[in-house]
């Protein structure tokens, strides 16, 4: 039984929606099953293969090319694969991949065992392949499309792109013109990104045109999938099937009057033309992508079908649901906060039988994301819906102070509709303290030095003081204020008799990489891959004489049944990268209670993400003001020092950050230059250096 | 989002890493096994001949001569991490500093001279660096010592009979700096430089001023010529050391 059949049939096996005893709530989007061996195998290996695939009869230029290319691709595409977003087995690759089996059965069922396709977790509308037959096809493009037949009919398009070789040969053909060699002689540097852009769209063209013939023997419905080309041509915009009330943005006492809306005069109708300009777009415009298809319709012998569904019109639905709850997960995870409330409100109208908590819950958190990172918003031109500007213009209006007071008040309203949550009492207990950290009459009110505050404010106070856990926010606020003011010799003081002690903590996916050329810009994979396979012993070894309880998940010492860690750390990934995101203010993560359950599994609060760079540089000392002092005693010695200085010397960057799980803070910190050759025994002495501090609290 | 974050503090921050444990993974103490070899090259004649010890009693302006001198202390030290970056230890050497004097006026007349000696010292050693940090043992170091060499003259390598009848004892002062790198686990590499200073010497120069020609015997022109030979030839050293990673 092959690979794809094997998914088919987990796919049967696979609920979609599960239930539990309080709630209906649907299932988290995660990968499932055994892990494919594209995400196992290391990409040295899976390069010595691609390069058996490289013909004698290719000169040895072209020769030289594809390997370049086929290094590069594979450790690339590795990271992608092991980055957690990449999905497997889960139900929207499953379905994915029963319409793939039923487009290609008949005609192409050779390339069924050659073709890997994965659904990814990422909010771009994009599908892509790669030269060695995988397809991914983003949750950001499935969520806008109408109906099964249009999945197909991109996944025929893709199909074509890996058929045909396009991602070799556009790389060939680019590195070709770049040099300058056979019919691009003398092309200036303009010239040469036309080219390059022309060249692909009529690769385009060529994957719509084929893709389409595969899609003709097939017996979906051919006319609606053009309906995909209208929805590329808006691809950039937020779009929603349902209405957006700004009114919903108002919460039981914080309602929002007209003062915050935008002017109707304001808001303008984006419109697109088809027959865009596209001499520089690396795909033709949408017209000429529609024309071709149509004429392929006409001279098409093939009779239309009915179908828009083959393999599920309910599993369809399904898996857009599916999608679009992690759409808006992704955009809280990106700081995307308005499209997050838009998408939000959208999935609380569409799927309210299904799923009545969710919604509310993802609005609540974009607000909260809104009320900490206000800053952040993005400018965005008059792109959009009509509906979105005016959220968008809205949230953009509203003071950063009324902000988190409004957020406040919808998360209460929240809690008292559905019930205590943690989660809750933490983003509201966060925003109250970035409040009082950037507003002194806000903190004056909290504390009691002043009674003259805006009404909002003592409104929004007066709720949380009525809530369960009111007393218990208030105190923790003071607490904070206090800490506020101390000066910053009391507040070391007191970091160093409260420093953080930890004997326990979770490791994901340690960094490594050796660095190489001139400017340090270039990766040496092989030499990375082999410490990086190496480095969970490392860590392992450095712990022992410290009795430290490190507990690695590392994907290159992953095998086929280590699902749950491989999970893990897609989730930690998420987590770190959202906390990166972070500018100033280390908040409340959107995932907090999905990583939570991490804490009890791994019996740790914490995690400790490692890393080091591998690299050459130079030595900051001597000066050459030294150097010149040399010369006048000794003019040996001072060449001597000068060489020293000039000539490449190995160094080592070495950084470790601990992080709270609960509380997402960071607990220690370190990053340090040294001035010695990256090797096993200096890297473990750093990792046993960092364990030593958070053993000891130093 | 992860690499550009990594990349970012690459570039623009480090910490400086406060609080390091002492040791490689918990043990403190190494061993290390220097050989010192230092072709004598500092040593020099008025007539700006260099790898010249003076064994005889001839006076310098009336030869010229002088070509080999070779000095080879191996070396056994035991250092201890009281610190995170400092180190206390012991050192014990044997000295073997061997020269020949070809005189041009008899050129088979090789006139050889070898001071053996013993030494023990002391030393603090300094991890440090300007911005780059180590991490001791392993790291750029400088060194603090003070060794005393007990020294015999011979007038060949194999002759047991002594020139000088009472042992010839140089303190020295030494100043060492150099990188220590750690191979494997266990495998210690030691390289750098010295300066060394007999302050024996220098007392010996200073007590000479004041002597008169009747007290000067033989022997004393031999001794000061050996503490001369250690002087000269100690002044700057090469260090290339194996060792291990005790406990």
């Amino acid at each position: 039984m092959n690979f794809l059949n094997k998914l088919l049939l987990t796919n049967f096996l696979l609920l979609l929606v599960s239930f539990d005893s309080n709630s209906q709530s649907i299932e988290k989007l995660e990968a499932k099953g055994a892990i494919p061996s594209d995400l196992l195998e290391l990409p040295s290996l899976t390069y010595q293969k691609e390069l058996e695939s490289i013909s004698e009869s290719d000169s040895r230029k072209v020769r030289k090319e594809k390997e370049n290319f086929y290094f590069n691709s594979n450790f690339i595409l590795f990271d992608y694969l092991t980055s957690g977003k990449v999905l497997f087995n889960d139900p929207v690759t499953n379905y994915l991949n029963e319409i793939l089996t039923n487009l290609l059965k008949e005609n192409h069922p050779e390339l069924l065992n050659e073709i890997r396709l994965y659904a990814v977790k990422s909010p771009v509308p994009n599908a892509f392949t790669t030269n060695n037959g995988m397809i991914f096809f983003n949750i950001g493009l499935l969520e806008k499309l109408n109906n099964e037949a249009e999945i197909a009919f991109i996944l025929a398009h893709e199909v074509i792109h890996y058929k045909n070789k396009h991602v070799i040969d556009g790389y060939l053909e680019s590195k070709e013109i770049e040099k300058g060699s056979g019919d691009y002689k003398k092309l200036t540097v303009k010239d040469q990104f036309l080219t390059k852009a022309k060249y692909s769209r009529e690769r385009e063209l060529e994957a719509d045109e084929l893709g389409f013939d595969i899609f003709l023997n097939s017996d979906y419905n051919i006319s609606d999938p053009q309906n995909v080309y209208d929805i590329l041509l808006t691809a950039d915009q937020i779009t929603s099937k349902t209405e957006y009330d700004i009114n919903s943005l108002s919460s039981s006492t914080f309602v929002l009057t007209d003062e915050y809306f935008p002017d109707e005069k304001d808001l303008k109708v984006f419109e697109v033309s088809e027959n865009y300009e596209d001499k520089e777009a690396t795909h033709p415009n949408i017209k000429k992508r529609k024309e071709r298809i149509l004429s392929k319709i006409e001279n098409s012998n093939i009779p239309d079908q009915e179908n828009l569904y083959i393999v599920g019109e309910e599993k369809f639905k399904q898996v857009k649901m599916l999608s679009h709850k992690e759409l808006v997960r992704q955009y809280l995870l990106n700081h995307q906060y308005t499209e997050a409330i838009f998408k939000a409100d959208e999935f609380g109208k569409l799927y309210r039988d299904i799923d009545s908590v969710a919604s509310q819950k993802m609005f609540v958190k974009a607000l909260y994301g809104l009320a900490i990172n206000h800053e952040e918003m993005r400018i965005q031109s008059d792109l959009f819906s009509i509906d979105y500007q005016r959220l968008y213009k809205t949230l953009r209006n509203i003071e950063t102070i009324d902000l988190g007071l409004l957020a406040i008040s919808h998360l209460i309203d929240y809690e008292e509709k559905y019930g205590r949550d943690e989660e809750i009492r933490l983003l509201i207990e966060d925003i109250l303290k970035n409040m009082v950290y950037n507003h002194t009459l806000i903190k004056n009110y909290i504390t009691g030095k002043s009674k003259l505050i805006d009404s909002k404010v003592k409104l929004t106070v007066g709720r949380i003081h009525s809530t369960e856990y009111g007393e218990e926010i208030l105190e923790d606020v003071k607490d904070y204020i206090a800490f506020m003011e101390l000066s910053t010799k009391q507040k070391n003081e007191l970091y160093k008799n409260n420093k953080y002690k930890v004997k326990n903590s979770l490791i994901i996916n340690p960094f490594y990489a050796k660095l190489k050329g001139r400017n340090k810009k270039k990766l040496d994979f092989e030499a990375s891959e082999d410490f990086l396979v190496s480095l969970s012993g490392y860590i392992d070894e450095a712990a022992e004489p410290l009795d430290f309880k490190a507990t690695v998940i590392d994907v290159y010492n992953l095998d086929k049944n280590d699902l749950e860690k491989f999970n893990d750390q897609a989730l930690i990934n998420e987590w770190l990268n959202e906390k990166l995101n972070n500018e100033e203010w280390f908040g409340i993560s959107p995932i907090y209670s999905e990583v939570q359950p991490l804490r009890e599994k791994y019996n740790t609060d914490y995690f400790t993400w490692i890393g080091t760079l591998d690299f050459k540089g130079r030595m900051d000392s001597p000066s050459y003001g030294g150097i010149v002092l040399t010369a006048l005693y000794s003019v040996p010695m001072s060449a001597i020092l000068l060489v020293e200085k000039i000539r490449p010397h190995s160094k080592t960057f070495y950084f470790s950050i601990t992080f709270d799980l609960k509380s997402g803070k960071i607990v220690n910190e370190d990053a340090v230059y040294l001035d010695l050759k990256c090797n096993e025994p200096l890297i473990k002495s750093k990792i046993h250096n960092t364990f030593f501090k958070l053993k000891y609290g130093k | 989002m992860r690499t550009l974050y990594i990349f970012l503090i690459f570039s623009v921050f480090y910490f400086d890493s406060f609080s390091q444990v002492s040791g490689y993974l918990g043990k403190r103490s190494y061993l290390l096994f220097d050989i010192t070899p230092t072709t004598a090259t500092f040593a020099s004649t008025p007539s700006g001949k260099t790898n010249y010890i003076n064994l005889s009693m001839i006076p310098e302006s009336e030869i010229d001569y002088s070509i080999f001198a070779m000095n080879f202390k191996p070396e056994v030290s035991f250092s201890y991490l009281i610190r995170n970056d400092i180190a206390l230890g012991v050192s014990g050497a044997y000295n073997i500093t061997s020269t020949y004097i070809e005189n041009e006026f008899q050129s088979s007349y090789k006139e050889y001279g070898i001071i053996k000696g013993i030494g023990a010292g002391i030393y603090v050693q300094i991890f440090s660096g300007p911005k780059e940090s180590n991490i001791a043992p392993m790291g750029r170091y400088i060194t603090l010592g003070v060794d005393l060499i007990m020294s015999d003259l011979y007038s060949n390598v194999d002759d047991a009979t002594k020139l000088n009848s009472k042992k010839i004892l140089s303190p020295i002062l030494t100043y060492e700096f150099g990188k220590q790198i750690l191979l494997n686990d266990w495998l210690l590499l030691k390289y750098g430089a010295s300066i060394n200073v007999n302050i024996g010497l220098l007392a010996e120069v200073a007590s000479m001023s004041y002597e008169t020609n009747d007290g000067y015997t033989l022997e004393d022109a031999n001794q000061s010529s050996v503490q001369l030979g250690i002087q000269l030839y100690q002044m700057v050293n090469f260090h290339l050391a194996l060792g291990t990673i005790a406990f």
